[in-house]
């Protein structure tokens, strides 16, 4: 038996085929228990997001990946032939890696976004409630939940902004901690500058929102979209003195707020900090105003630095989140060889128990005049003296396991002990009870 | 054993332990450089309230009796409101200018000098003057502290340098806010002093008291710390211009502290040393014998 993967992801396919295998918005228990009938894998578990659809199962068939293919290619109406194009297939190993760099972000549209532990981890819970998943996916996917956790822990693979509107509303937060009570003034109501107030308020913040707009109807449509208020543009210069955070987005080929409106507005403010977005190209917010006292002004191109900046901190960090994902993947694979000798440990004290059972069934007759109390007694030294001769196999066994050894090792304890079903089944029979 | 100076040199060294662990966190971005430097800060004022409680217990709970004995109570105020805001807020990065500056002032406090009497005795207002004093100087220190990382994080944010250091300093308004109520704090403390110290002084300075070098420096701050508040609190005035007044204003009340620290002994006080009265000269602070 062995843990294999196959899937497809935004760096092998088109949206067009993501779509159509993606199992969002279907029943995962209906995707699992389909796949499942329609292959011979032991354990499975899905894991679909946009991005990505992936299938990781236990399987002990040579066919595997056509199995698989065939049934994903059914179940989104493709044909396997132009599916096989895109998909990546791993075992083994490379797929445990594979899952791990999944569940940290390393392999993210967006290197070391968050959601996708969360999407991990849903996985895992669609396979248990479908039932598809045992004890080796269970654990597979637990190790790797861990690996996630701790790289976004322990690393800075997470932090920092990676779009501009999620940049600016980090910027807000530095500046005024506190959203909730801020005024918002939205100049323009383009869909970019929709976008970071959609971002603030998201961002648990209720905030106070003024959109001044050069058509009145849309933003009537936009403040009545964030609950706010419709400002005149004649009365700019005056929302401009109450507001905290301006979001800049028209499509005016000139500045629109000017060191004179602002000259104006900060008599009004009292030296409180007002944050400028702008958004807009070409730039809504006169340069000059940005090095007036108390004001802090960024543009696109400030804030998409940003950005990039942390993009690249994000790249640097992926190096320190490989070792992670090393430390995690030998932690599983120790914990998967455990599984080679764990039945061998268990027939070896299986044959441990029937030869006392037996031999207590061969002299049992001749100790009857011993009181309970007396049998009790015997039977465990006796067990005694056999846990410990037996003690020292086991403990070879797992140091064997640890080691990677263990297969070998399996096979020498075996014959040692002659553990095979007929000389256990002969015990059995033998057995009698003290 | 002196166990005075053993838990005073105990004090300065968390002290100093915990500022390189601030510092650390602040410039090399370490979290876990955060927690330890929180943490010895408390093993700190645990050391330094054991050394104060021995120095009050063995000279009858008299901060009074030694020069150097302001600066001890001064920087023992400043690291507990500085643990008290930071178990708040957070704020590590308000402990890497704090705690500095508590350890500079605990060195001033055992470090060897002359003994004697600090201030004029025979009068029941003076511990309430010299305590509020010694608290109103600490609180107005913390708002110094917040009022350069204002200027700080406001510099960074204005030239774009938003990545390291940055991201380490607290929001703007929040430093604002949280530097003008620690100046109310420190504000209506130095007017208590300064009251009470009215009421003192004819008595023990002579008809001149109010040209000495102290008062007239403390009223400046006083007057500078009025202005602040002034402008903040009634008429809503924030940002950079009304940090300034908390710089200048904290300056003013140290060339104040340390004037009142070092001026020449009153007559009266230095008469009681001579016979023998209830303000005996007393030992050095700890560590400085």
């Amino acid at each position: 038996m062995r843990v294999v993967l196959v899937g497809l992801s935004h760096k092998t396919a088109p949206v067009e085929l993501r779509e159509k295998l993606s199992l969002y918005g279907r029943s995962h228990q209906e995707a699992l228990h389909g796949l499942r009938d329609a292959t011979h894998l032991a354990e499975c578990a899905a894991l679909s997001t946009c991005n990505r659809t992936e299938i990781y199962a236990l399987t002990d068939e040579q066919d595997w990946q056509e199995q698989i293919l065939e049934a994903l290619a059914r179940q989104a109406g493709v044909s396997p032939g132009h599916l096989q194009d895109h998909l990546y297939s791993f075992e083994g190993t490379p797929a445990y890696r594979h899952l791990f760099r999944v569940a940290s972000g390393l392999d993210s549209m967006v290197m070391g976004e968050g959601q996708i532990l969360g999407q991990v981890r849903e996985c895992l819970q669609s396979a248990q409630e479908a039932e598809t998943s045992g004890t080796i996916v269970h654990n597979l996917f637990q190790q790797a939940i861990a690996c996630g956790k701790r790289a976004r822990t322990e690393t800075e693979i997470g932090r920092g902004a990676v779009s501009v509107s999620f940049a600016a509303v980090q910027l807000a937060k530095q500046i005024f901690e506190r959203l909730n009570d801020r005024v918002v003034l939205l100049i323009g109501a383009g869909e970019t500058g929709e976008q970071t107030a959609k971002m603030l308020l998201a961002d648990g913040a209720a905030p106070r929102m003024l959109v001044c707009n050069r058509t009145r109807e849309r933003a009537e449509t936009v403040a009545e979209q964030f609950g706010g208020k419709v400002v005149a543009f004649e009365q700019l210069g005056e929302a401009l003195g109450r507001a905290d955070i301006v979001i800049a987005s028209t499509g005016a080929p000139h500045a629109v707020v000017t060191t004179e409106l602002m000259k104006g507005a900060k008599r009004a403010r009292r030296g409180r900090p007002i944050f400028f977005i702008d958004i807009a190209v070409p730039r809504d917010v006169d340069p000059l105003v940005g090095e007036m006292e108390d004001v802090y002004l960024y543009n696109v191109d400030d804030l998409q630095a940003v950005v990039e900046k942390n993009l690249a901190g994000r790249q640097q960090e992926a190096e320190q989140v490989d070792r992670i994902i090393e430390e995690e993947l030998k932690r599983f694979q120790q914990w998967l060889r455990t599984l080679e000798v764990g039945p061998t440990i268990q027939q070896l004290q299986q044959f441990s128990d029937a030869i006392v059972r037996s031999e207590w069934a061969r002299v049992g007759g001749r100790l009857s005049h011993l009181s309970d109390r007396d049998r009790d007694m015997v039977d465990a030294y006796i067990r005694g003296v056999v846990n410990k001769m037996l003690r020292p196999p086991i403990l070879h066994l797992k140091d064997a396991a640890a080691s990677g050894n263990g297969y070998h090792e399996v096979e020498h304890v075996r014959a040692i002990f002659g553990l095979n079903r007929e000389q256990l089944t002969e015990a059995d029979a033998d057995g009698g009870k003290p | 054993m002196n166990w005075e100076a053993l838990f005073s040199g105990l004090t300065l060294l968390f002290y100093a332990v915990s500022s390189i662990q601030y510092h650390t966190h602040l410039f090399a971005g370490s979290e876990r450089a955060a927690r330890l430097a929180r943490a010895t800060a408390m093993v700190g004022l645990v050391a330094h309230t054991v050394a104060l409680g021995i120095w009050c217990m063995t000279h009858n709970w008299s901060i009074l009796r030694d020069e150097r004995m302001p600066f001890a109570v001064v920087a023992y105020c400043v690291v507990l409101v500085q643990l008290f805001v930071s178990s708040r807020k957070g704020w590590p990065a308000l402990g890497s200018l704090s705690i500095p500056l508590a350890f500079i002032a605990e060195s001033f406090a055992v470090t060897p000098g002359p003994s004697g009497v600090a201030a004029a005795a025979g009068s029941a207002l003076l511990r309430p003057h010299v305590l509020a004093l010694l608290l109103g100087f600490a609180a107005f220190a913390l708002a110094f502290c917040l009022a350069v990382l204002y200027l700080l994080q406001s510099w960074l944010l204005k030239t774009k340098q938003i990545k390291g250091l940055f991201k380490r300093l607290p929001p703007l308004e929040s430093v604002s806010t949280a530097a003008h109520r620690i100046a109310i704090l420190g504000f209506t403390l130095l007017t208590l002093g300064i009251i009470t110290g009215s009421l003192v002084a004819p008595n023990s300075w002579g008809p001149q008291w109010y040209l000495d070098p102290h008062t007239v420096t403390g009223v400046v701050a006083w007057a500078i710390y009025a202005a602040y508040l002034g402008v903040s609190s009634l008429l809503g005035w924030r940002g950079r211009r009304t940090t300034y007044f908390l710089i200048a204003g904290f300056l003013v009340v140290v060339v104040a502290f340390v004037t009142s620290v070092n001026r020449p002994k009153p007559a009266k006080a230095a008469d009681n040393v001579h016979q023998g009265s209830a303000l005996r000269p007393a030992a050095n602070y700890p560590g400085a014998s």
